[in-house]
């Protein structure tokens, strides 16, 4: 599997240093490809995304970018390299205008935010050009989750870790965000989608993997996520044995 | 609850124990709780300044009675600092305001005890309507308004002229008795009236720290949402707590005018404010009796320590120590103290039941 | 009248150095959402250096230049070595470590080079021009030119530049800055060190007027914190705007009522302004959306 870009190789990580939430967690992902992780709350999605994002330090296992073991590196560190989180709750930049929110994240690349790298991004989400010089702290919860994805664009990274991107969208909102996504995916960026919305996930991952309690049940294909059996992996009634 | 599982939880007692060992704990982090042993506390840490003050020479008393002096005020400023976690300069304000109005009172022919009270109930009226505008800001601009304010009364003070005898100052009663015991000065009532007074108030701030206003405050200082969505108006929280500072702030000035027997502006330029804030940062801004930690922090360490260091060079000694409590996570030596305490009761009474 | 037109005319000279004094404290304060209570005692230490160079033969130009790259480097290690790393505990203890640095760098001040004012060279005193029949001299002059045009470098520095807005950034939100990548403490650094050379350059403003001593500058930075109060601190312009009514307004109480109430209308006028609009004069209102 050389040809894959972010690979996680038995990741045990946690917010306390004796307690992991994470266990064991392995995960491969491709260019161009993107994976699911589904998960009850309290699973460690977020945890994994914060891992991947170098805001958590692994107790054991690595993070391998493009090959090279990266788990002992900096948050900034791993932006630089190419992997660009767009957190939980969006955390946009309130009082920072929409166009300087991604000035600010070109920043954290080291880059000058251009003007073609402008456009490209706000190509995928026109509303962010309308509405370049509003405060995001104005936006709707939908364009604050454009403007989170946008910045994470703008680093041109190579990988992308969504915490919950349709969280506190409208229907329409997330279809949307689908079709975006699904074009930032072929453009040859890795997602990895941590989310509750089965619709997201059937329309952008190749596989979808069940966290729960830290540890990954099983790999599906999206398709498979209404099976009653993984349905009730998922929510939690059915033998674990038989579903591993 | 008569059932009897028979599961290996240990002794049955570990569990309370343990429940107590934690709450031990956070009554030393949170500085609520265990009243009883905090009013022991008190009382003993009064009986001490007391005994040593009087063991002291007259000098070394006469600060000690302004270190109780200063520390009723650091007791105002710390509910301020450790319940809303707002930095307040302007401790000194109200400190000047209830000595001035109080000397005006009794150079006006009004008996001590009516100045007195005419003047703390006049700078308490005063400190709360300043406290409407005030509270209105937040973190650091209360810290620049108040600053601002600390700066102004000297100035204000020499125009006043009229009310404050300007430059020159105006003379506070030095024939006070109470009991037969004069209170003025470094006198042995003086120190008794000051610690009394302390006291009295550092018991109620502990037991309003330990009920519903205490709590309200609290809650307000953490959140000001949690304070509307639990029913409290968080303006009003805040103007009662700010206008306790000045109430004790005013106690402390009226002391203060009794002990010095003169008062003039240079005594109330703005560093008197710093003083009494960072007296309440090093010693714990929870602590009632960590206050009189802070007051001798204020009063009696320049003093003592001027027979080590240069008078120019004592603040550098203060600023050093202010370093050294905020690097230690700015909980103050009254909690470091508390722990310690807690500590050595750990291993004298706890574990051996717990190890066996 | 001529007393009204020199009060007024003067009161905008030395208002624009006011609002200068705000500079520093704006820009510790975008950064990092504190106020630092040390810039006097930074600029104190280069002011003091600055002078002995003068005293030993060095020209103006080389002992201005000295006293912002001391004030630059004192500023640069308050910021790396104390505050910085205190802001883990907080803002609170963020802003006690910087009055806690003042009490040490004036203590040490006090100890070596004593509390007594000395008077400290300024660019010229002869006349440079006259407005209205109110004479000012070379030094007024390049105040407000030094002033204002740092006022202009860090409104655009704030709005403009990449730096600024990852600096106004970090400020707003800081778990957000680290995931994006944004070098948070190298950043503050930067925004110490900054202060540091504002400071040092309102030093040498200050200093001839009001005679070099451990305290002078310390005086002037209670203007600068109600300019910037008063003008809003997220807007460069609402500073120097205040801080010029702040020195037409104190200049004018000094004159008709008594140069005793000027800290007292200070204070009041600050709290005055505070009340009707909490975040100043010209400062925005922070949306917040839930």
């Amino acid at each position: 599997m050389t040809d894959d870009i972010l690979t996680l190789e038995s990741l045990t990580a946690g917010y306390l240093a004796d307690v992991p939430v994470l266990e064991g967690v392995d995960l491969a992902i491709a260019p161009g490809q993107a994976i699911g992780i589904i998960g009850r709350n309290g699973a460690g999605k977020s945890c994994l995304a914060m891992t991947i994002a170098g805001a958590l330090a692994p107790q054991h296992g690595a993070i391998r970018l493009a090959g090279e073991d990266i788990s002992a590196t900096s948050a900034r560190a791993r932006v630089r390299s190419g992997i660009a989180l767009v957190p939980e709750g969006r955390q946009v930049f309130a009082q920072l205008s929409v166009r300087e929110n991604l000035v600010a994240a070109a920043y954290g690349v080291g880059r000058r935010l251009t003007g073609s790298a402008f456009g490209q991004v706000t190509e995928f989400f026109p509303i962010l050009k309308k509405k370049e010089s509003h405060l995001a702290a104005s936006l709707s919860g939908g364009e604050q989750q454009m403007l989170a994805i946008a910045r994470a664009l703008v680093q041109s990274p190579q990988v992308i870790v969504c915490d919950e991107p349709s969280l506190g969208l409208a229907p329409v909102a997330i279809d949307s965000l689908a079709q975006t996504l699904a074009t930032i995916r072929d453009s040859g960026v890795a997602f990895i989608l941590m989310e509750q919305n089965r619709g997201l996930l059937e329309d952008l991952c190749s596989s979808v993997n069940l966290l729960d309690a830290g540890r990954i049940k099983m790999t599906v294909s999206p398709e498979e996520l209404s099976r009653p059996e993984v349905m009730a992996a998922y929510l939690g009634h059915a033998p674990t044995a038989d579903a591993l | 609850m008569t059932t009897t599982v028979d599961r290996p939880t240990a002794d049955p007692g570990s569990a309370p124990r343990r429940r107590r060992r934690l709450s031990d704990r956070a009554a030393t982090t949170t500085g609520r709780g265990r009243v009883g042993a905090r009013l022991a506390t008190l009382v003993v840490a009064c009986l001490a300044i007391f005994a040593f003050g009087q063991s002291s020479t007259p000098a070394i008393k006469y600060a000690v009675i302004l270190s109780v002096v200063y520390a009723i005020a650091v007791l105002g400023n710390n509910a301020v600092l450790g319940l809303l976690g707002e930095m307040n300069l302007s401790s000194g304000v109200s400190m000047a305001l209830g000595a001035y109005a109080f000397c005006y009172f009794a150079n006006d022919g009004m008996g001590v005890v009516a100045a007195a009270v005419a003047a703390v109930a006049l700078s308490t009226a005063l400190a709360a309507i300043v406290a409407i505008p005030t509270t209105r800001l937040q973190g650091i601009f209360t810290a620049l308004a108040t600053f601002a304010l600390a700066y102004a009364i000297p100035t204000l003070a020499i125009y006043m002229k009229e009310y404050t005898g300007g430059d020159e100052g105006t003379p506070a009663p030095f024939d006070f008795e109470i009991f037969g015991q004069l209170v003025s000065g470094s006198t042995t009532g003086m120190l008794v009236a000051a610690l009394v007074v302390f006291a009295v108030l550092a018991a109620a701030s502990l037991l309003m720290l330990n009920a519903a206003p205490g709590r309200a405050a609290l809650m307000v200082g953490e959140s000001e949402l949690a304070g509307v969505t639990n029913g409290f108006n968080p303006r009003v929280i805040k103007v009662l707590v700010w206008t306790w500072a000045g109430f004790a702030g005013a106690v402390a000035g009226v002391l203060y005018a009794l002990t010095v027997g003169f008062i003039g502006p240079t005594g109330f330029g703005f560093m008197l404010g710093v003083w009494i804030l960072v007296g309440g940062v090093v010693a714990g801004a929870r602590s009632a009796w960590g206050a009189l930690l802070g007051g001798l922090f204020v009063g009696l360490v320049p003093v003592e320590l001027q027979s080590y260091v240069p008078a120019e060079g004592t603040s550098i000694v203060f600023g050093v120590i202010l370093l050294l409590a905020l690097l230690a996570g700015g909980n103050g030596l009254a909690q470091w103290i508390e722990r310690i305490g807690l500590l050595i009761k750990e291993r004298t009474f706890g574990r051996k039941k717990v190890d066996a | 009248m001529e007393l009204l037109q020199t009060s007024l005319i003067l009161g905008v000279v030395v208002g624009i150095v006011y609002s200068l004094s705000g500079a520093g404290l704006v820009v510790i304060f975008r950064t990092s959402g504190y106020i630092s209570f040390t810039q006097g005692d930074i600029a104190a230490v280069g002011l003091f250096v600055g002078l002995a160079a003068y005293n030993s033969g060095a020209g103006y130009v080389w002992t201005a230049l000295l006293v912002i790259a001391v004030s630059t480097l004192v500023g640069g290690l308050v910021g790396a070595l104390i505050t910085v790393p205190l802001e883990k505990h907080g803002h609170l203890p963020a802003a006690l470590s910087t009055i806690a640095t003042a009490l040490i760098i004036s203590g040490l001040l006090n100890l070596t080079v004593g509390g007594d004012p000395r008077s400290f060279p300024e660019v010229s005193r002869s006349e440079a021009l006259s407005i209205l029949g109110v004479q000012m001299s070379w030094s007024d002059v390049a105040g407000v030119l030094v002033s204002a045009s740092v006022f202009i470098g860090l409104g655009v520095f704030f709005s403009r530049s990449r730096m600024g807005v990852a600096m106004r950034a970090v400020n707003d939100n800081k778990l957000a800055g680290e995931l994006l990548g944004v070098p948070d403490r190298r950043l503050k650094l930067v925004s110490w060190t900054v202060a540091g050379a504002l400071s040092g350059l309102l030093g040498l403003f200050v200093a001839p007027i009001l005679s070099l001593s451990t305290v002078s500058v310390n005086t002037l930075l209670v203007f600068g914190f109600c300019a910037i109060v008063i003008g809003g601190f997220d807007s460069i312009f609402g500073a120097l705007v205040a801080g010029t009514a702040i020195g037409v307004m104190t200049n004018l109480t000094s004159t008709y009522l008594d140069p005793n109430l000027v800290p007292t209308v200070l204070w009041a006028s600050m709290l005055l302004v505070l009340l009707v609009r909490p975040n100043g004069l010209f400062g925005r209102r922070k949306l917040v959306r839930v």
